[in-house]
């Protein structure tokens, strides 16, 4: 894995053991995910901007907030 | 073979659940690969995602193939199937995507030419998802 690879995939981890604490503030707001940190938009193309101007080199880990209703996929 | 840990997440019924996701690279329109994470889900007959993530990615929604989705709810959801390149590990696949025409959908990765290539095992005692 190269080290940007490595750097998504922590990120990645780190969002999974992090997520439940950004449903307490953010539920439905879009993420962009760089070195944990979080970049927030109401639209994916907001929270990408946001985090592309902190780090341009850098692509982040996108995702969106979950509600905290059952979920039944 | 690539294991993906589960994700903590509050539910209010239920307090802290984990559930399956991945962590799947989608290349965008003009060729770049964006990262994004999925809800690995064998009941779903398609992938979908999104419609702020499909503009994200350079699409117009609406010029897709235009379907119609159920879940267990009585309501059907609008999308549009593309046509979009995903890397799930090293493996790169095309597959057919739905983009949802709202974003009140989770991103799910589906069955449609995903569980035909992989062997997918849902490991609970790790908390992790295995493809194969």
């Amino acid at each position: 894995m190269v080290p940007e690879e490595k750097r998504k995939h922590r990120d990645f981890e780190w969002l999974n053991k992090n997520m439940h604490k950004l449903q307490q503030k953010h539920v439905g707001k879009f993420i962009a995910v760089v070195n944990k940190h979080v970049s927030i938009g109401t639209t994916a193309i907001e929270a990408y901007n946001k985090s592309k101007a902190m780090f341009p080199k850098q692509e982040p880990l996108l995702d969106v907030v979950p509600s905290r209703e059952c979920l039944l996929l | 073979m690539i294991d993906y840990s589960w994700r903590e997440e509050l539910s209010e019924a239920l307090g802290k659940v984990s559930r399956p996701v991945a962590e799947i690279h989608m290349k965008d329109k003009h060729n770049n690969w964006r990262a994004i994470t999925m809800y690995i889900d064998s009941g779903a007959d398609i992938s979908i995602i999104s419609r702020s993530f499909g503009e994200l990615f350079g699409h117009h929604v609406e010029k897709g193939r235009k379907i119609r989705l159920k879940g267990i709810s009585a309501e059907h959801l609008i999308a549009y199937i593309h046509k979009v390149s995903i890397l799930i590990g090293k493996s790169e696949v095309e597959i057919e995507i739905a983009i949802a025409t709202s974003d009140n959908v989770p991103n799910i990765l589906g069955r449609q030419q995903i569980f035909n290539l992989f062997e997918i095992q849902f490991k609970n005692k790790k908390a992790c998802t295995r493809f194969i």
